[in-house]
């Protein structure tokens, strides 16, 4: 195995707060990796720095060896880093189907000049992300809903259709924010099962950011707790669960 | 091949409808022909203005409201192309009338079209860049200055004028630039990157997060936007015969704002309606005429109060009756109005 995701000594203020201290950790390719920690602990603000929205004050992210850090988003996407939203980023007025096409955008649009002259190419590329997108709904169990509008899908469902989305863009790394928030323990259930099954279908790397304690310990392999911004503790779940600093984070100094 | 049959059948449906108005309007029996004739003819040009100002405005949801500006550039640059470059262009093409007329007006536009689209750029590069509002401060100053600039350029007439213009244009080459406009807006519209540009009028940041190049996209549509600001602005210039900065202040630019927010943000049937009621409107109450900016800003105000999607808009009465054949009804705005700035996580 070797690091695909590696941080060193990132860190990142906002004014007076520090969000993110001197985190340091390393992803291995294919690995589900879990970052967990209290209400501010800064995954969120980890999340925005991996994928290119905040630029790291000092420390650096590579991915596979390449530097990401002080990139632009959509330069860090094309790298191979695609990541869903804690507060659902679809398009509400478009379809299900259209909001995978967007998608898909930065690795199969036809150039502009032949979308315009509607020349074979913009043809058979339109044609070739239908079915790719299709494809995707059906393996998220989407594929009955490409029509309707992505705004009046149920709550579980758009979770869904955020990780079709951020899969669409075929990368090497997928980053989810809290992918079971808001659903009931069968539903993260199945999302737990479904993220497994999507990094073994596609052999991606999965990083997530939970708060649901359960969630993570069932899925990831190995996890990464933060608090105040710091890293405190790193390893199997088995290991997490066991250790002093993180219990008392999570429940207070007894 | 196959795409060639619509051009030659739009270029031979051109061809009669001028031969019809000529016989009509300007030859013929109608009284007072040759004044519906130039309606006719601005209201193709507006056309041409609300489609483009559409495709930055509407669908890349940027606010420009500048669009006169290049419309001046590509209107000055034309005019100057035919007026001092006309016989050098006439003396390596036949001696044909009408095939050195159309020549010096396809360099013309060309020349228009090029010079707005750079104006476009250099405008849109640095003011597309930021979020909100900026672009639309700079796109008004953008257009007074362009408005000062030309006043001071006596080579173009400055405050007289510019004269001497040669009538080049006629229904046929509006009706062109119409087909033109409308194609390649409709074209990027429906395709990969007007899917795109919906994203980032939606929410920029997720549009970046799935690796859409937002400022160059936004830039792009902002060139091809003023390109046809630029050729509408040539074809003024060859049918008026006559320029001069008054037109091309920030109140035209507004006119082409709310032509394009009555018909509908975003639709392209909007556009063509708003610009053809906008250019009909005045003309049935001249009487009014000196009302007409309170008017405006009254419908505008009106429009966004009770009717903020438009005449042809998603849910407008008349949005209803054409998208009939759709079954299911356009999702309801607030899912795509998430705050552009809040991803989550604290901010400075």
């Amino acid at each position: 195995m070797t690091a695909l995701l590696e941080l060193k000594d990132v860190t990142r203020r906002f004014g007076g707060l520090t969000a993110v201290k001197d985190v340091s950790f390393t992803v291995e390719e294919g690995a589900l990796f879990g970052v967990i920690g209290p209400n501010g602990a800064g995954k969120t603000t980890l999340f925005n720095l991996i994928s290119g929205l905040y630029v790291p004050d000092t420390g650096s992210i590579a991915l596979a060896g390449t530097r990401v850090s002080g990139l632009a988003p959509h330069c860090v996407a094309a790298q191979g880093i695609a990541r869903t939203f804690q507060n659902i980023r679809l398009i509400g007025s478009l379809s299900v189907l259209d909001n995978i096409k967007i998608a898909c955008h930065m690795r199969r649009a036809p150039t502009l000049g032949s979308a315009v002259i509607r020349s074979a190419a913009f043809e058979r590329s339109e044609a070739d992300v239908h079915v790719f997108a299709l494809q995707l709904l059906d393996l998220l169990q989407l594929g009955t809903l490409a029509h309707e509008a992505a705004g009046n899908l149920p709550y579980g469902s758009q979770r869904r259709l955020e990780i079709a989305r951020a899969l669409a863009t075929e990368p090497r790394l997928l980053l989810l924010d809290e992918p079971a928030a808001g659903m009931n323990p069968q539903e993260s259930l199945e999302l737990m099962a479904l993220i497994r099954r999507l990094r073994d279908t596609f052999r991606l790397t999965i990083l997530l950011v939970e708060h649901n304690m359960k969630v993570v310990m069932g899925a990831c392999e190995r996890i990464h707790v933060l608090d105040h911004g710091e890293s405190i503790a790193e390893g199997t779940p088995e290991e997490i669960r066991g250790n002093a600093t993180v219990i008392e984070a999570y429940l207070g100094a007894g | 091949m196959k795409r060639l049959v619509p051009i030659l059948a739009t270029l031979a449906g051109l061809a009669l409808l001028q031969w019809a108005a000529t016989a009509l309007l300007l030859d013929g029996p109608i009284r007072q022909g040759p004044y519906y004739y130039q309606i006719l003819l601005l209201a193709g040009i507006n056309v041409i203005l609300a489609v483009s100002l559409n495709l930055t405005n509407g669908v890349a949801g940027q606010f420009s409201i500048g669009h006169a500006g290049f419309f001046a550039v590509g209107a000055y640059v034309a005019a100057s192309v035919s007026v001092y470059g006309g016989p050098a262009i006439a003396g390596i093409l036949p001696n044909i009338p009408l095939v050195r007329d159309s020549g010096i007006l396809i360099a013309a536009t060309s020349a228009g079209a090029l010079a707005a689209a750079i104006a476009g750029w250099l405008v849109g590069m640095p003011s597309l860049r930021l979020r909100g509002d900026y672009l639309a401060i700079v796109t008004l100053g953008f257009g007074e200055i362009i408005r000062v600039l030309i006043l001071n350029i006596d080579a173009v007439g400055g405050a007289r004028g510019f004269t001497g213009i040669p009538r080049l244009a006629n229904l046929f080459w509006v009706g062109l630039g119409v087909a033109a406009s409308l194609a390649v807006v409709r074209n990027i519209t429906r395709s990969s990157h007007g899917r795109a540009l919906l994203a980032i009028r939606s929410d920029e940041i997720a549009a970046q997060a799935m690796g859409i190049n937002v400022t160059r996209l936004k830039v792009t549509a902002f060139v091809v936007s003023a390109a046809f600001a630029g050729v509408a602005g040539s074809l003024f210039a060859h049918f008026a015969m006559f320029l001069h900065p008054n037109t091309f202040t920030f109140v035209k630019s507004f006119e082409i704002v709310i032509m394009i927010a009555l018909g509908g943000l975003g639709s392209l049937a909007g556009a063509v309606l708003g610009a053809v009621t906008l250019t009909v409107l005045p003309e049935l109450f001249r009487g009014f005429a000196d009302y007409r900016m309170v008017i405006y800003a009254l419908a505008l105000i009106l429009i966004m109060i009770y009717r903020p999607q438009g005449m042809l808009g998603a849910g407008g009465f008349l949005g209803r009756i054409v998208r009939m054949r759709w079954k299911k009804p356009v999702a309801k705005k607030g899912a795509e109005t998430k705050s552009a700035d809040n991803i989550g996580g604290p901010s400075a």
